[in-house]
């Protein structure tokens, strides 16, 4: 089913996919996604540009014109930041749509001067379809480059992005480094915007980046996460696109990079949204147990306290609680020992409050109605050492030995 | 018929000076691009329910589609802790392929292409009219759309306008002046949202973003006061779309880039003229 | 009266205030001192309901400060605004004027004298048509003071208003401040200069992240207190206790 042109097209993809991932790195941590996105769009004129020359739509001309342009354009962005009042994100949104207009209108003229060149929507979607083992080798080429530069100097780029004026200081000759990055920027999304468009090569050079941000803040892990992130999603985009061929590769595999991020943004275990508000929420739900503990172990709100209450179920299952003959609900020897370890906590803090913050007695019981919850047993502990193993509190109620 | 392209296109540009000028003064200038691409998997949607390409079914879900995602972005944004440049890449990106991807998927049923997308079809508007036998019928519907959107932001912008203001200059005041600045916010994406969608069925995505960006830009760079940066980036949005027009017929280029094209050469003339002006009185700005 | 009771206030689970209680009787001239950290700027916000207390309410004039928004108005230390905006001097105090009520685009006649009046009591009506940016950090200030005198709010709360500002923006600033008290409103200001303060005010809030002490000045501001807000040297707190016993006319070789 896999023929060997299709083997080079996917093949193709995941070079330009990678490829894109990694140069996005030190732009994802400079925090200039945006910039990439309007690089990839003011690209498109210097290959118009190239085609007009050229004649046709290979070679090192359009290399050297991708550069170019994409470098003036990098440079027009951050002359009309810093000489104008524009902020930044205009000065990107100018640049981007400015140089993509220019682009649109030498490309018109080209069409109707008859010079062949792609259609309008190989600009939005690119044509990996007809790509040549040539594109392939060229993007090999690139790949490689790009990875032993990358990991040479890996540590530059991230305390560059982190700190550019100590890194400046550190010796790195930071103007020249940004030329760079510019350069190979603009090289890189010049091979790749032929093959994916302009839209979709900013899509790699910034999901992945961010992807591996959000799951690792270790150098090494977000890179590698970054790069097979990046792989697995042109490999994937490749293979669908086998079976139904007039899809887009480059939208394919940027959609299979969003299914491969957007689940890991909101059901990751610690990270994730959703999660996040399971853990807010589970949080809740053990501090209004815990003052149900202690409400029990005071006798003072038994009659309210309804069969249905949800903290009640919740301290049943766990045998902290249980019905007795009467029919009330009383403590278990473990929620027992809970609730005495929750009000010892309770007493201990506003000992702590009182006889070393000098606070009046009058005001420090609603201040361990919170503490009580946050303290931990280690706390606890060196609490119980400091004040020097106290029997009572602030109001004379005895407090509960530890365990 | 040239009227009524230029007034469509006129109308266009009134609403993207006002929408815009909000967005480039806060920061938000990318916002339109990236609300602008995330617009096409509504309209696929839109597509699907109403059968015609421009239906109101058609500008309702593409309205929606854009407008969530801005929440979207600042969803991810908040409680992700994703930056915020990334997110707004990672959305609009995600939703432009699965729009596009959306529309491979009808085949050939679906009659939008890449030359739609980014040109619209500004020289059509003249032949697109509805079939209400009504006075409806009157002027072509993308007019009747632009008009309606503009009237909206007229009635908006009247009412709301000190806090408009307030919000946009000083959010943390609103909270003291007691304004609501989240429904502001929600109101201004809204009719954002309306004006892109519309904007982008006449004139497609490129015209739409430039005319959102470069006229405000542009006024920012002259004005001293909110009101005249309205008013001057209509009259550069307005005189952009009639020069780009003529330009367009002299040379034979499409008219949506030719118009971009001015607006960027004028912005480009008054960023010169700021450079100069602030350089001879020795200010720098402050950033 | 602003009536504090209870209070524990802070960012996320951090507290930066303990268990505040104090009542003040209004109007008055109230200054909140105390060491940095000590939760000064906290406890403004916590007035103006910015941050939702941990614990523990305020009242003013006996009810919630949640129902009491529009009888405050706020000077902030930092303004986080583009200075680049299109905006000038005069709009910014015009904004002062805005009531929730107030609907269409124009403010009225009433509203751009008081505009004006207060502008020119914090002497920068001259520049009243210049843009905002195009002013000093001493100038803004004050402009952003004119726009919440223009509020003619009951109570005025103000965080380091002389932060930055030169001293002789600041001179007109405190004696501007001190007029606008005497006509029957008040003020509650984060200040650190003990030796101003201790001529200023009339009350005084003494934090240090839990309170040492709130009341007339002359019940607060002693040795004591001093010593254990800031716990310094004797010599120069007793210098301004000293200091407290006199007139302040005797302060000419203050800059």
């Amino acid at each position: 089913m896999i023929s060997e042109h299709l083997v080079w097209i996917i093949l193709g993809c995941m070079l330009a996919a990678y490829l894109l991932a990694i140069t996005g790195i030190p732009v994802y941590l400079r925090r200039e996604s945006l910039t990439g996105d309007a690089l990839s769009h003011a690209i498109f004129p210097g290959v118009v540009v190239a085609v007009l020359i050229s004649g046709g739509q290979q070679g090192w001309v359009t290399y050297l014109s991708g550069i170019i342009v994409g470098s003036f354009a990098l440079f027009l962005i951050q002359t009309i930041h810093q000489k104008t009042l524009i902020p930044k994100d205009g000065a990107t949104g100018i640049v981007l749509i400015l140089f993509f207009a220019v682009g649109l209108l030498l490309m018109g003229r080209l069409q109707r001067s008859g010079i062949p060149l792609w259609g309008v929507q190989h600009v939005l979607l690119g044509k990996a379809a007809t790509l040549l083992p040539s594109d392939v080798f060229a993007l090999a080429v690139l790949s490689a480059l790009g990875s032993v530069v990358f990991f040479l100097v890996q540590k530059w780029i991230w305390i560059e992005a982190f700190d550019s004026k100590f890194a400046l200081h550190s010796g790195l000759p930071k103007n020249t480094y940004e030329l760079l990055l510019s350069a190979w920027t603009a090289l890189v999304l010049t091979a790749t915007i032929q093959i994916l468009g302009a839209v979709l090569s900013a899509a790699m050079l910034i999901t992945p980046a961010a992807l591996g941000h959000f799951l690792s803040n270790n150098p090494k892990k977000l890179t590698l996460i970054t790069l097979v992130s990046a792989c697995i999603a042109a490999v994937l985009a490749g293979f669908i696109s086998a079976s139904l061929p007039s899809m887009s590769t480059g939208a394919l595999t940027v959609i299979m990079l969003f299914m491969l991020s957007f689940p890991f943004f909101i059901f990751h275990p610690t990270k994730g949204i959703l999660m996040k508000w399971v853990a807010r929420k589970q949080e809740a739900r053990r501090w209004q147990d815990e003052n149900t503990l202690k409400q029990l172990l005071n006798q003072t709100k038994i009659p309210l306290f309804s069969i249905k209450n949800p903290s009640l179920q919740r301290l049943a299952k766990h045998s902290f609680v249980r019905l007795n003959p009467q029919g009330k609900w009383e403590l278990s020897p473990k929620g027992l020992e809970e609730a005495e370890r929750i009000v010892r906590k309770h007493r201990l803090w506003e000992t702590f409050l009182h006889k070393r913050l000098m606070l009046p007695v009058g005001s420090v019981h609603e201040n361990a109605e919170l503490m009580e919850h946050l303290l931990d047993d280690e706390a606890e502990e060196r609490l119980a050492l400091d004040l020097n193993h106290p029997s009572a509190d602030p109001h004379q109620s005895p407090i509960p030995p530890r365990k | 018929m040239t009227f009524l392209i230029l007034a469509t296109a006129g109308l266009l540009a009134v609403q993207a000076a006002l929408g815009g000028s909000f967005l480039v003064l806060r920061r938000s200038a990318m916002l339109t691009d990236a609300m602008a691409h995330s617009l096409l998997p509504g309209l696929v949607v839109g597509y699907l329910f109403s059968g015609s390409r421009s239906g109101p079914e058609v500008i309702f879900f593409a309205a929606v589609s854009s407008f969530l995602s801005a929440y979207l972005i600042d969803f991810l944004n908040k409680f992700a802790g994703i930056w915020f440049e990334a997110s707004t890449g990672f959305v609009f990106t995600s939703l432009f392929s699965i729009g596009i991807v959306l529309t491979t998927a009808l085949g050939g049923n679906i009659d939008l292409d890449a030359d739609c997308i980014l040109y619209g079809e500004l020289l059509y508007v003249p032949f697109r009219y509805s079939s209400t036998q009504s006075w409806y019928d009157l002027l072509p519907l993308p007019l009747w759309n632009q008009i309606w959107v503009s009237f909206a932001w007229a009635i908006f912008l009247f009412f709301k306008w000190k806090q408009l203001k307030i919000w946009a200059f000083d959010e943390g005041f609103c909270r003291n002046a007691e304004i609501q600045h989240h429904s502001i916010r929600r109101s201004t994406l809204v009719l954002t949202s309306m004006s892109i969608v519309v904007g982008f069925d006449a004139f497609g995505a490129v015209l739409v973003v430039g005319f959102f960006i470069l006229p405000a830009a542009t006024a920012w760079l002259i004005s001293k006061t909110y009101k005249s940066m309205l008013l001057n980036s209509i009259v550069f949005g307005v005189g952009s779309i009639a020069l780009g027009y003529v330009l367009a017929l002299a040379f034979d280029w499409e008219p949506g880039p030719s118009m971009v094209c001015v607006a960027g050469l004028n912005f480009m003339i008054a960023a010169l003229r700021y450079r100069q002006k602030k350089s001879g009185s020795g200010f720098r700005p402050t950033h | 009266m602003i009536e504090v009771k209870n209070l524990n206030a802070g960012y996320g689970k951090r507290s930066a205030l303990w268990n505040i209680d104090f009542s003040i009787p209004l109007p008055a001239f109230v200054g909140i001192i105390g060491p940095n950290g000590g939760g000064k700027s906290t406890l403004l916000k916590s007035i103006l309901g910015e941050l939702t207390p941990l614990t523990g309410s305020i009242r003013l004039f006996g009810k919630p400060i949640a129902e009491m928004k529009n009888r405050l108005a706020y000077v902030p230390q930092i303004n986080s605004v583009d200075w680049n905006f299109p905006i000038r001097v005069m709009d910014v105090v015009l904004m002062g004027r805005f009531r929730p009520n107030s609907w269409g685009p124009f403010y009225s006649k009433s509203d751009r004298e008081k505009a004006e009046f207060y502008l020119n009591a914090v002497g920068m009506l001259a520049f009243s048509k210049q843009q905002i940016g195009e002013l000093s950090g001493g100038q803004r200030q004050r402009v952003f003071l004119a726009r919440a005198l223009a509020r003619e709010a009951d109570v005025l709360l103000l965080d380091e208003p002389l932060a930055g500002v030169d001293a002789g923006s600041g001179e007109r600033i405190l004696s501007l401040l001190s007029e606008y008290q005497k006509q029957g409103r008040s003020i509650v200001m984060v200040h650190h200069d003990l030796l101003t303060a201790s001529t200023l005010f009339d009350h005084l809030v003494l934090l240090q992240t839990r309170l040492v002490a709130a009341g007339p000045i002359k019940e607060v501001f002693t040795l004591t207190n001093l010593q254990t807000a800031y716990g310094t040297d004797v010599s120069i707190l007793s210098e301004m206790i000293h200091k407290l016993g006199q007139t302040p006319a005797n302060l000419s070789d203050h800059p």
